[in-house]
């Protein structure tokens, strides 16, 4: 607020008939407007000739935020003469859930900014009916001509994994962090993250199209060598064994920080917090985030047990206690597991 | 703690200490070029009263960390926060206030450039065009009609 008093202050104490602007070389008009939003922009683009070309310097654009975008701002999807060359030139992209437009009309200006060679990071989070859009989006990132494409954050966009492959196939050499939560990529996504020489954050929180088997391969051999943070939270497949095979697997040295040195496994409930403590103790120099809270691997040992009845059922061996042989039945049928806290349960 | 002289465009000498004249980068190039000085070192684009300014400025900034290299030159810089003192210091009539600018770029003291350009950008910020006309003096040499034209091809940024 102080710096608006100030402002009205020096306002009333212009010198009439002065314009001080005329004394600044470009450069220096260009660093007070890297100071100003788009709508800001906008309004010094209306102040004279001068101000709106340096207001519309493409340096000024790199960073486009469209999560705001109205679809009346688009003629039958072409997008006005401005935001079209932004488009061409944009470093940094990003649609955060946008409410107003369609995502054909996302996917159409997305045409614009694959012409653009120094397009670094894109966001294009919780699109609605990705699912459909993914041929599109499989071949934006095939003919992208970006060559520093470094950032891709595509979580809760049901994207699915011909985008991804398309993505790693174009871009690998550059592409240094991948977010994918809570998308619908299935187990060829992750072949294709393996081959992501670059990749140093990966996050495929809560993509339950994963199999199990495919998740295993993928961290206990298939990790990228430069990966330094990897994000599982809510794979509720992920076990222990594997983040310790990962964690060996990486060169991490024992009792000493390597390359990989954050692993989120938030929300996997397999993972007790005797397990994490014992990773923990491995790897000190490891950042292991996590929502384990019991001590003990109690609730997943009375699991195992349980699992363990049901497996010699099915093989046709008596069970010692007919009570427990109900029970293991009927959570072998309804798939459903006593969660970690009492009266809790988790449904598979 | 050496001192030395600076030789301002209207030929005021003031004494300087040498450790609160190397905020200016063109001053301690100069400097290490030259070794030690006796004479002023004339500063022929900035006057008496600018140049007093932009040293208040760096005697309370002196003690400051070097400011690291910004690899964010691409993407526009979102605060416009200023500290407390700065603000105090940046409260001065609109032409001292691009006097010090121009002075900070000549001078190449990059923080005191920021300040002023973050200042100047709070008082474009939140104002229609015809109020930043009027606070800045400048001219509209639009015609109606352009005018219209680029209120119709930006309409997209609007919130």
């Amino acid at each position: 607020m102080s710096n608006t008093t100030t402002a009205a202050k020096q306002a009333e104490l212009a010198l009439p008939g002065t314009n001080n602007f005329a004394k600044l070389p470009t450069e220096i008009t260009l660093n007070i407007f890297s100071y100003l939003s788009h709508s800001e922009l906008f309004n010094s683009a209306l102040v004279c000739r001068e101000w709106y070309f340096i207001s519309t310097a493409p340096t000024l654009h790199y960073a486009l935020d469209l999560t705001t975008l109205r679809q009346s701002s688009l003629n039958n999807y072409v997008p006005p003469a401005t935001l079209s060359r932004h488009l061409c030139t944009a470093r940094h992209l990003t649609f955060n859930s946008p409410p107003h437009i369609s995502t054909n009309s996302i996917l159409y200006l997305l045409t614009h900014v694959s012409a653009s060679t120094n397009l670094r990071t894109l966001t294009l989070s919780s699109m609605s009916n990705a699912r459909s859009a993914s041929p599109a989006l499989a071949h934006f990132f095939a003919a992208a001509q970006s060559t520093q494409l470094t950032h891709v954050d595509l979580s809760n966009t049901s994207v699915t994994t011909p985008v991804i492959s398309a993505l790693l196939q174009s871009h690998r050499g550059t592409l240094r962090s991948l977010i994918l939560d809570f998308t619908e990529i299935g187990d060829g996504a992750l072949k294709a993250i393996a081959t992501g020489a670059a990749l140093e954050r990966v996050s495929i929180a809560g993509c339950f199209g994963l199999s199990k088997g495919a998740l295993k391969r993928f961290l206990v051999r298939r990790i990228p060598g430069r990966v330094k943070a990897v994000g599982l939270r809510w794979l509720l497949d992920v076990r222990v064994a594997w983040v310790w095979e990962m964690l060996a697997r990486a060169g991490v040295q024992e009792g000493s920080g390597g390359v990989l040195a954050e692993v989120d496994v938030g929300g996997c409930e397999r993972l007790t917090l005797a397990d994490i403590e014992r990773v923990e103790e491995k790897w000190p120099g490891v950042k292991v985030r996590h929502t384990a809270v019991n001590a003990k691997d109690a609730v997943w040992g009375y699991r195992k047990y349980v699992a363990f009845l049901a497996s010699l059922q099915a093989e046709g061996m008596p069970l010692v206690h007919k009570g427990e042989r109900a029970e293991a039945e009927a959570m072998a049928k309804a798939r459903v597991y006593p969660g970690r806290n009492v009266g809790e349960t988790y449904r598979y | 703690m050496s001192e030395i002289k600076l030789l301002s465009s209207d030929q005021a000498t003031i004494t300087v200490q040498k450790e609160v004249a190397e905020r200016s980068i063109l001053i301690k190039n100069m400097l290490e070029d030259v070794g030690e000085v006796t004479e002023a070192i004339p500063i022929p684009n900035v006057n008496e009263s600018v140049l007093k300014k932009v040293i208040e400025w760096c005697e309370h900034h002196k003690g400051d960390p070097p400011a690291q290299a910004d690899d964010d030159s691409d993407s526009r810089k979102k605060s416009t926060d200023i500290d407390e003192w700065d603000q105090k210091f940046m409260q001065v009539d609109q032409e001292m206030l691009f006097e010090i600018i121009l002075a900070a770029n000549y001078l190449d003291i990059k923080p005191l450039l920021d300040v002023g350009c973050k200042t100047v950008a709070n008082m474009i910020k939140g104002k229609s065009p015809d109020e930043i006309r009027k606070t800045f003096n400048i001219q509209n040499d639009f015609t109606p009609e352009e005018e219209e034209q680029i209120r119709r091809e930006n309409e997209w940024a609007e919130e």
